[in-house]
């Protein structure tokens, strides 16, 4: 697992995840993760080239998510439809956070409540 | 074809598991697509009974063992934690809120929708999770 974050133009961080998304690597995930949810406003986390998501991921997804949200900010995830986004669905993940399929559909998400 | 590992209850074995069960998709000719439903299910039972089931302060291993027969795959993990039945677990929610779902539980649900059939014995102090990916056999 991959992981790297950037600010990207219109004051939005990009933190793209990059393999395996297992148990293991959802632990090495979640203190980057929750570290730009507590300090920035606008999330995009890219799953684009993830190609697993453990249970342990998803909640990892969705507590960054929460930290987000409870500092005002906003997460959405990219992800194309694939068996990575059939976890999220399944979860009910995708009915909590935007789940959109590219880049610019997550900046038009994230514009829509900022 | 049957393969067995014994692995012992810690997660950083997990990585282990997923290349093993790989090596066994490849080896045994199993459709690539079916391969992302058996990791996510093996891992998520034996990451189970890492976190859940006692095994881990027993050290005790666990047993995985893959089957190919026709064109279905059986995946049973086999432990001696508490006795502990997923196939007995409530019906997954979908969660009302982030706060709600962040707190988990996906772990049972998951194996529900990627798997097709999942079935539980609990036998001479043995857990024995079988998980079935294919079609069913006819009788």
């Amino acid at each position: 697992m991959d992981i790297s974050v950037e600010d990207i133009a219109g004051g939005v961080t990009r933190v793209a995840l990059q393999g395996r998304l297992d148990t293991t690597a959802a632990v090495m995930m979640e203190l980057p993760l929750n570290t730009v949810a507590a300090d920035k406003k606008a999330i995009v986390v890219d799953l684009s080239a993830v190609t697993f998501l453990a249970s342990y991921a998803l909640r990892v997804l969705l507590m960054g998510a929460r930290i987000a949200g409870s500092k005002g900010g906003k997460l959405v995830v990219v992800c194309p439809d694939n068996n990575v986004a059939k976890v999220l669905r399944g979860a009910g993940a995708s009915d909590l956070i935007p789940v959109v399929a590219d880049a610019k559909a997550a900046i038009a998400a994230l514009a829509t409540t900022a | 074809m049957t393969r067995r590992l014994t692995i012992r209850p810690e997660l950083a074995q997990l990585d282990r598991l997923a290349s093993w069960a790989e090596d066994f998709v490849h080896v045994a000719g199993i459709p690539s697509d079916r391969l992302f439903a058996i990791q996510l299910c093996v891992e998520e039972a034996v990451a189970n009974v890492i976190r859940h089931s006692g095994a881990a302060d027993g050290r005790e291993d666990i047993a995985v063992e893959l089957v190919q027969s026709e064109d279905q795959v059986l995946a049973t993990v086999a432990d001696r934690g508490r006795s502990f039945d997923p196939t007995a677990a409530p019906a997954f929610c979908k969660p009302a809120s982030i706060a709600e779902a962040s707190a988990g539980r996906f772990g049972i649900h998951l194996m529900r929708t990627f798997a097709d059939e999942m079935r539980y014995e609990r036998r001479d102090g043995w857990n024995r999770l079988t998980l079935r990916f294919g079609p069913a056999q006819a009788a």
